[in-house]
């Protein structure tokens, strides 16, 4: 025997819950209903205060809902064209985009390394050139300037046309 | 977990919403078809004006289209949309100062004519006016509970009440509400 069917219902009780539930038993709570079919079952008293309340549940049994006003109704059916959707956060959904992304970048920073370690290369080749030449340029700068201050121009130099 | 695995086996409406917090604009029509109309019913029980609850049923779709993320399968979907809708309209009854929250209180006497008999000719628009002359509290509960179709658990849910609170709420909504379905007419003729 079940927990449900153990549970003895006292015919004031069942009066107080017919009057608030009425006399349609799949409208009482749940663990209520089959104790409330059983009294009705063996008690005359339950049946007669059922039968009370019947004419009010019959009222209340009547089809209230109505169609929706046409304008309303229209404007209930537009809303996900007029509102953007709010969609729900999905990691999953970044997974790709992400993966591209980091492809991407893993990408760029290779041909970076690669480009940088070219220009580096290249760089210090031009370098090197450069300040040879600088050397070069130096020495004689220095061989002019030491012969202006010592007078030992070669003397063609010095000569007017 | 994923979402798909928590869901019950045809779960239709669960799935639906799912779809939906996709993007699937299809989905998101189909649960209005499924559900807009008794919501917007909902909304005009509380709020008890029609452009009122034309502007809590736009804010919920809203908010169902753009945050149907944030739903959770441990409740029923027509749940989880009752309790947006019931959120909205108890803010914006606050907002505009009509109600600190929703009230318990006997609204003022109607001056509308009321049903003869509980035997005459029922229809629902005199159930509608009978539920309207109720406290607002007392109206949702019978809402949810017989015009939405919504388990007392479900209801408790929505309405953030106990069970002994919602037991008293729909107790008291039927009695007034039979009062109301079956008392003689009542004359508010100011002599």
């Amino acid at each position: 025997m079940s927990q449900i069917e153990s549970e003895e219902l006292s015919l004031s009780r069942f009066r107080e819950l017919v009057a608030a539930y009425g006399a349609n038993f799949e409208r009482w709570p749940a663990t209520l209903q089959e104790p409330a079919r059983a009294l009705y079952a063996r008690a005359p008293e339950a049946r007669a205060l059922c039968e009370q309340h019947a004419p009010l549940d019959a009222w209340l049994s009547l089809d209230t809902s109505e169609a929706l006003p046409a304008g309303l109704e229209q404007r209930l059916l537009s809303v996900p064209q007029q509102r953007r959707k709010v969609l729900p956060f999905k990691p999953r959904s970044l997974v790709v985009p992400a993966l591209g992304w980091a492809a991407a970048a893993a990408l760029g920073l290779w041909l970076g390394a690669s480009d940088i370690a070219d220009q580096v290369a290249t760089t210090e080749d031009v370098s090197t050139q450069a300040a040879e030449a600088t050397d070069d340029e130096a020495t004689d700068d220095d061989e002019q300037l030491l012969a202006l201050t010592t007078g030992s121009f070669e003397d063609e130099w010095l000569e007017t046309p | 977990m994923t979402r798909a695995r928590q869901l019950s086996p045809g779960d239709a409406d669960a799935e639906l919403v799912t779809r939906a917090a996709e993007g699937d604009a299809t989905a998101y029509r189909e649960l209005v078809a499924r559900h807009a109309a008794r919501l917007h019913q909902y909304a005009l029980r509380l709020t008890r004006n029609a452009h009122e609850a034309e502007d809590v049923l736009q804010e919920a779709w809203l908010r169902v289209w753009q945050r149907a993320a944030d739903y959770e399968p441990t409740a029923r979907v027509t749940t989880w949309l009752h309790r947006i809708v019931h959120n909205l309209a108890v803010d914006k009854l606050r907002v505009r100062g009509r109600f600190s929250e929703l009230t318990d209180e006997e609204p003022a006497p109607s001056s509308t004519e009321q049903p003869a008999l509980l035997e005459a000719k029922r229809d629902a628009q005199t159930l509608r006016a009978a539920i309207d002359r109720l406290p607002e509290r007392q109206a949702a509960a019978l809402s949810l509970v017989h015009l939405s179709g919504l388990s007392p658990e479900e209801a408790q849910e929505v309405l953030g009440v106990s069970a002994e609170a919602l037991e008293s709420l729909l107790s008291r909504g039927r009695r007034k509400l039979k009062d109301e379905l079956t008392a003689p007419r009542k004359q508010h003729v100011a002599n």
